[in-house]
């Protein structure tokens, strides 16, 4: 059939190119677009404790709105100069005049916005948007703040937001302008002529400009994270540029063996262009199973894979095919030079090396590769925070001004929503809040607490209750706006400022601790806030990760299970894949939760590996290195089947796509480390892991272990019960 | 075979045991903390004239009451008092002050608040509250403040030694916080008046209290408060607490002899009981009125009239609660003995007005009057 289609594809070949034309101008007029449908965030999900903590305080308190800082900081001036209010307000003045801002909270009426060292203090913003679009209105807010001469930044979620969305598109475009001439570099070193390694970047190209105006399409319909941008631009470029290498490395090889242009573009779509397709389906299955998971960015990055998946697998199918009929010989015009990859015979020989030392190798490599594996059991996960951009980033010298002018805790306070029966400031209530309160305020891990019955660690049990005698006739000053802001009816807030940032262990701990203090003293109480955020999405996020996993590694069997009718062999290329993604997990633990190389690449350590990075890493390279293993098993398995021993077949298959596989892992990984040089940690990661990945894939498992494997397990390779498979060997 | 199997199981089981690695986090269990208990015994005796400044605590008063006449011989008597209140170091002050006229049967009162972050005001004495000021130099004291017609400058210089009540100085108010008390109980009184007519030199006796501790005023069942000015030279101040089930839960009392020497006078020592009672129009409040104050040891059996029954402040936009804080006679049998002033709080339902003003209020100039 792939054949039959290869002809049609061929003969119809100007159709094709002109739909692949006019679909490619039509998205290139949407695709620019795109930014506009991103959404911030996608880090909650229904039922996490912390986000029904914050209904309820919603649901008893009202909607805060989102809040947008203005942060203003001066070394030679104090907060409280009244040049320094003068400049402030004459920069918050013109917000008054937009239509969205609810609400400016300057800092001349509040002390807790103003640093403890008194030279930095905030205005908080309030804007009638939602957070997930909060971030479009920061360049207007940028633009209305009038100049002043004093230090002032746009700080806060919607700042950190637009500052990733932002970063997002340069690097971007830095990874395009860096990847798409490597990648035609690394093309050009592979077939040696401009008009063959221009193909490849054409359907790269074309993949990723149709992904990201279908992605803009989606937008309209359902959610799309800003962090989708670069990851399906990656999967875009790597495998359009990837299948059709595959597919011009066998057009080549069958014009030389004498074919015509029809018969080689027929026999390349049957036989490269269907691994293509198994190898697209094995991505498919990877990027789709993280449409499993709750959370709105990983959903959108699984469903925008999996759409570029598709379009990257029909361009390297149908345009691939129609351009190569068009060029017919004049495939290698443009020579530059003539490559020549090593001696003659040489994978061959190699796997006959390896494979006389099966068992030695396999130990040796496998030992290799889960030493590479072992910082992975200490990896710490944990959710997005500032940390992600790198330290030059305007939100991010924010962030960490406020940490350090007014403490990691302020920014990203806890807080726990609490009901009790007879009102908050019942008996019960200023009982179990007291004791609450004081338990926190003498915890080394929190910095301070806010609520009504921590105004002051002098005041008495005693005191309180007579403070709180009547709620509703409150003397004392300080205790009634204490109460007013803190309570309501049966519903009392508390704030707690953790002294480690939200997303360290420490932090996280503290949550925990809360839940447990809940658990114990039986109390309706629950935790939301910076650290419970981040844990609780951490949390969910790895119960769901085994099904993933478990979906992943069971289709994947399937499918190879029908590809090389062999209960063991799909059985040792999951297992292999497994092997190399280990290794790949491991080096990311030492590179950006131990800062190896931090320097090199550009970043400061986290301290952890950003949680999202394992699972999006798994999905996306899981299919993305399973490719060379179908290609290398393909191989392996035609040589079996047509006659040559386990042996034999196994030297064959590495001789025969040896160099195809070492082109392709090229072309994948030179685009993977143009994503490195991304300002955003989690792309640069995802660029940095694809890259050792597959270099891992096709270098020590390919060449090494893979050979290795074959030889240990034998004639097992090839065993399939005959039932399962009528009239195969 | 097996033993190729188990390379590969072995193998296997290492990538398991790689894959269970746990998200790390540190657990530690909220500790049950027992509250704890305010020691007074161990607090340091006053000392002055350094502890006449503010102090790091959740409560402090300076209050001055007395009594003043001009060259026309028309009487008046003043209430002046600041407040500080410290909650987690967002401070608090308040004033109120009050001028009694007797034969115009005029009481007139105003009130000021301002905020503070984090730290107290000057070095020593020296407040400013909303435009009203009060300032300690060279032991003598001095204070500014206005009503809407009229204006009061006054310059008070002790003529006694501080009296230090309870022996020394420290109440213990358990569970509810201790407290510092000491009062100078005759101070000479010279200043000016200004109103309608011009200002008027002005001169006379006062009373002052400063008070300061880990205690909150408010809340419990309220006290009475009295200071007496007697004419044979002694002076007298006694305090009734009561807690919120309206029972005495302190009474004490200091006698101060005309040379200066305090006596403490226990609870049995004396007795102070109402005759009448004065309901405010205004506010409702009952309040207890004309008292009868027998100190059997130091032959004293006064009654105590106030000289305007309408002497109630509504404090609420500023401390929150509602008093009644007036001019009284001290007669006996022979006629009026003394003057002095007698505080009553508790007897009306106290809220504050200030509500978030107090979180939210301009931090930048302390004397500027908050919203």
């Amino acid at each position: 059939m792939l054949e039959r289609l290869g002809r049609l594809f061929a003969r119809r070949r100007w159709y094709v190119i002109g739909f692949w034309v006019l679909l490619a101008a039509l998205s290139l007029l949407l695709a620019p677009r795109v930014g506009s449908v991103l959404r911030a965030g996608g880090f909650s999900a229904a039922g996490l404790e912390s986000e029904i903590a914050f209904e309820r305080y919603q649901q008893d308190f009202g909607s805060p709105g989102s809040a947008v800082s203005i942060v203003f900081h001066s070394e030679e001036l104090a907060a409280s100069d009244p040049v320094f209010v003068e400049a402030a307000r004459a920069a918050l003045h013109p917000l008054n005049q937009l239509d969205y801002v609810r609400q400016v909270l300057p800092f001349w009426d509040n002390p807790t916005q103003v640093a403890p060292r008194g030279h930095t203090a905030y205005a908080a913003v309030v804007v009638d948007i939602d957070d997930e679009r909060a971030h479009r209105i920061v360049p207007d807010i940028r633009a209305a703040l009038a100049p002043i001469e004093i230090e002032m930044h746009v700080a806060g979620a919607a700042a950190f937001y637009e500052d990733i969305q932002s970063t997002s598109e340069s690097d971007l475009r830095r990874a395009e302008a860096i990847g798409l001439p490597f990648a035609l570099l690394a093309l050009l070193l592979v077939f040696g002529s401009l008009v063959a390694a221009g193909v490849p970047v054409i359907s790269g190209g074309v993949s990723v400009i149709v992904g990201l105006a279908a992605i803009f399409l989606l937008g309209q319909v359902a959610s799309f994270s800003i962090f989708a941008l670069n990851v399906v631009t990656l999967v875009g470029l790597g495998l359009g540029a990837d299948y059709s290498l595959f597919l011009v490395s066998r057009f080549r090889e069958e014009l030389a063996r004498g074919l015509s242009p029809e018969d080689a573009v027929a026999v390349t779509l049957s036989t490269a262009g269907r691994a293509v397709l198994f190898s697209g389906l094995a991505v498919m299955i990877g990027l789709s199973s993280l449409t499993m998971f709750e959370f709105m960015m990983l959903r959108s990055i699984g469903i925008g894979g999996t759409v570029v998946t598709i379009i990257a697998v029909l361009a390297a199918t149908t345009l691939v095919p129609a351009i190569l009929m068009v060029l017919g010989p004049n495939i290698d015009r443009g020579r530059v030079w003539r490559p020549r990859f090593g001696v003659r015979d040489g994978w061959a020989r190699l796997a006959r090396l390896v494979m006389r030392r099966a068992g030695l190798v396999f130990l040796l490599v496998g030992l290799f590769l889960l030493l590479m594996g072992a910082p992975l059991l200490r990896i710490r996960v944990n959710a997005p925070d500032a940390g992600v951009l790198t330290p030059d980033s305007e939100s991010r010298q924010v962030y960490d001004l406020l940490s350090r002018e007014f403490g990691v805790g302020h920014i990203a306070p806890s807080f726990i929503v609490a009901r009790f029966e007879g009102g908050a400031l019942g008996p019960a209530g200023i009982d179990t809040l007291y004791r609450l309160g004081l338990a926190l305020e003498n915890d080394p891990r929190v910095v301070r607490v806010r609520g009504p019955l921590n105004l002051d660690p002098r005041i008495t049990f005693d005191e309180y209750r007579l403070l709180y005698a009547d709620p509703d006739q409150i003397a004392d000053p300080y205790a009634a706006g204490f109460a007013t802001v803190f309570t309501r009816g049966d519903t009392v807030v508390m704030s707690i400022e953790p002294r480690a940032p939200a997303a360290s262990p420490e932090a996280r701990g503290l949550v925990d601790a809360l839940r447990e203090y809940r658990d114990r003293h039986g109390l309706d109480l629950l935790v939301g806030g910076g650290a419970a955020g981040l844990s609780d999405f951490s949390d969910r996020l790895y119960e769901d990760f085994p099904k993933a996993v478990a979906l992943i590694l069971l289709v994947s069997y399937v499918v190879l299970l029908f590809l090389f009718r062999s209960i063991l062999l799909p059985l040792k290329a999951v297992f292999m894949n497994t092997l190399s993604l280990a290794a790949s997990f491991g080096m990311l633990v030492l590179v950006f939760q131990d800062g190896w190389l931090a320097n090199v690449f550009r970043f400061e350590p986290l301290g952890y590996v950003e949680a999202t990075l394992p699972v999006l890493m798994f999905a996306l390279l899981f299919g993305l290195s399973m490719d060379y293993e179908v290609f290398l098993l393909a191989r392996v398995k035609e040589a079996h089947d047509s006659g040559s021993d386990n042996t034999e077949a196994v030297a064959l298959g590495l001789e025969r796509s040896g160099r195809v596989i070492t082109s392709a892992a090229m072309v994948v990984i030179v685009v993977s480390l143009a994503f490195v040089t991304a300002d955003i940690v989690l792309i640069k990661a995802v660029g940095l892991g694809a890259a050792v990945a597959i270099f891992i894939d096709a270098t020590v498992v390919r060449t090494l272990l893979v050979p290795a494997t074959m030889k240990l397990l034998g004639e097992w390779n090839w065993w399939a019960p005959g039932w399962l498979f009528r009239g195969a060997k | 075979m097996i033993k190729r199997h188990s390379l590969l199981f072995l193998l296997g089981a290492a990538l398991f045991t790689l894959t269970l690695a746990a998200c790390a986090r540190d657990f530690a269990p909220l500790a049950d903390v027992p509250p704890a208990a305010a020691d007074p015994a161990a607090l340091p005796p006053i000392s002055l004239p350094a502890d006449h400044a503010p102090h790091d605590n959740l409560s402090e008063w300076w209050y001055f009451t007395g009594h003043l006449s001009d060259d026309s011989v028309h009487e008046y008597g003043f209430e002046f008092v600041i407040f500080q209140a410290d909650r987690g170091g967002e401070i608090a002050y308040a004033a109120h002050f009050a001028l009694t006229d007797p034969a115009a049967g005029d009481f007139a009162y105003d009130q000021r608040t301002s905020f503070a972050h984090g730290s107290r005001q000057a070095v020593g004495l020296d407040l400013c509250v909303g435009g009203w000021t009060l300032a300690e130099a060279d032991g003598s004291f001095a204070f500014t403040a206005d009503l809407p017609d009229r204006r009061l400058t006054l310059r008070l210089s002790p003529i006694k030694p501080p009296a230090i009540h309870n022996r020394d100085g420290l109440l213990d108010f358990a569970p509810y916080g201790w407290s510092y008390y000491y009062s100078y109980t005759r101070l000479d009184v010279s200043g000016e008046l200004s109103g309608d007519g011009g200002p008027a030199e002005i001169h006379g006796q006062a009373w002052m209290d400063h008070q300061w501790g880990d205690f909150i005023s408010v809340g419990a069942g309220g006290w009475d408060w009295f200071s007496l000015q007697l004419d044979d030279g002694r002076d007298f101040t006694a305090s009734i607490i009561r807690g919120d089930d309206g029972e005495v839960v302190l009474k004490y009392a200091t006698l101060v002899a005309p040379n200066g020497v305090a006596r403490h006078l226990e609870a049995g020592e004396f007795t102070i009981t109402a005759g009448d009672e004065w309901a405010s129009p205004t506010t409702g409040a009952i309040y207890p009125s004309r008292w009868r104050l027998v100190i059997p040891d130091a032959a004293i059996d006064l009654e105590l009239r106030p000289v305007l029954a309408a002497q109630e402040l509504d404090a609420r936009a500023s401390t929150g609660n509602i008093y009644w804080e007036g001019v009284v006679l001290a007669v006996g049998e022979s006629g009026a003995l003394g003057r002095g002033y007698v505080e009553l709080t508790g007897y009306a339902p106290g809220a504050t007005a200030l509500s978030l003003d107090i979180l939210t209020g301009p931090r930048t100039d302390l004397c500027a009057p908050a919203p």
